[in-house]
């Protein structure tokens, strides 16, 4: 019978016994379980961080991948405390998104300023002209130059999204499209890590190769969120594969 | 007034130490070329994408060595190839696939080779959306 996690006196032999059992049968489903048993964790590992001017939520995602990865590599048989082994996992996993997510190289206050303007304008020129508009189209409704839109457009996609979507539509499940590309396994396994807007917007754009503008008018948002979420969307599965990969690589 | 998209440009080449944080220097450098040329809003994104996924792709499989990145544009088809000197690069290297997704998502062609000890990946994105 399995134990179950909510006994408290015994949650210390439950989760024991369930990395124990991770450690030996792999069960994605009893890692997710252990993960929720220790949230604690991540949300603890966040909170060190939570002055640096990040979404929490974003922080406690990023920590939660951090104890994935802990439960992933821990070794129960020896003798280790769970949290002594997870805590610099999660740790190490959130300064690495302070130093790859977040602005690496100075983006001006010039174009953090102009972003929401030339996304508007961006968003209004994609209506009106019935295609995505030129950078120098959108340069000269704006009055601006054309340097300050790219600046302004690429502030789009250094800047994260606050929160990440995970409302919503049903994705269609990838497995039997994904024929047609090398190494499927290994693309839909990633893709199943991902929330379901996610996956559904990778889908859209790299199977069925939805432009980024179709992909907004068919879910309903800008084409300015569609293309920040393919941003964050492959970081997170990029460290996915980093994380499974063998450590020689 | 020339169409800026019969205009041939580069190749411009850029040669950075292998940080990820480096990505932006080299987005903007595509988006500016990009621009230039008369490509979209839509198709530059694509093109930030693809420079991206080969320059992140020659981190992680290059071998640690600087990193060559070149940019030009020719008959309307917009052409990024990175490369770094690393003879072991494997090409088929199972986590490699994900940069040949979104290669294949978002460009023309693509190609990740090993040529002359340099590990070589190359995208072609070409404009569509303007007549």
């Amino acid at each position: 019978m399995n134990p179950t996690r909510h006994q408290t006196d015994g949650d210390e032999v439950w989760l024991q016994e369930a990395l124990q059992r991770y450690a030996t049968y792999r069960d994605k489903s009893l890692r997710d379980e252990i993960a929720e048993h220790t949230s604690w964790l991540a949300t603890r590992g966040a909170r060190r961080f939570a002055d640096c001017g990040e979404p929490f939520d974003d922080l406690v995602q990023v920590a939660r991948i951090g104890l994935l990865n802990a439960i992933d590599r821990f070794d129960p048989f020896q003798g280790v405390p769970f949290g002594a082994y997870a805590t610099p996992t999660i740790m190490g996993e959130l300064r690495r998104y302070f130093r790859d997510h977040t602005w690496g190289v100075h983006v001006s206050r010039r174009a953090k300023d102009l972003r929401p303007a030339v996304n508007a304008a961006t968003e209004a020129l994609s209506k009106e002209l019935q295609r995505s508009p030129r950078i120098a189209e959108i340069a000269e409704r704006m009055r601006i130059s054309e340097e300050a839109v790219i600046e302004a457009l690429e502030a789009n996609s250094a800047y994260r999204p606050h929160t990440l979507d995970m409302s919503g539509r049903t994705a269609p499940r990838v497995e039997s499209d994904v024929d047609s590309v090398l190494n499927r396994e290994v693309i839909a396994r990633l893709l199943d890590t991902l929330r379901p807007r996610e996956r559904q917007i990778l889908y859209l754009r790299y199977f069925e190769e939805l432009s980024q503008a179709q992909i907004a008018d068919q879910i309903g948002t800008s084409q300015v969120h569609v293309g920040r979420l393919i941003v964050s969307s492959l970081a997170e599965l990029r460290e996915h594969l980093r994380e499974e990969s063998p450590p020689d690589g | 007034m020339a169409d800026p998209l019969n205009s041939m440009i580069g190749p411009v080449l850029i040669r950075l130490p292998p940080t990820p944080a480096l990505s932006r220097v080299l987005r903007l450098a595509a988006s500016g070329i990009a621009a230039m040329a008369g490509f979209t809003v839509d198709e530059t994104e694509d093109i930030k994408i693809a420079v991206s996924e080969v320059w992140l792709a020659l981190i992680e499989h290059g071998g640690g060595e600087p990193i060559e990145v070149q940019f030009s544009v020719q008959d309307h088809v917009f052409m990024v190839r990175g490369q770094a000197a690393f003879g072991g690069f494997d090409v088929d290297h199972p986590d490699l696939a994900l940069c040949r997704t979104v290669l294949a998502g978002v460009c023309t062609q693509h190609g990740i080779e090993l040529v002359d000890d340099h590990a070589q990946i190359w995208a072609a994105v070409a404009h569509a959306s303007i007549t």
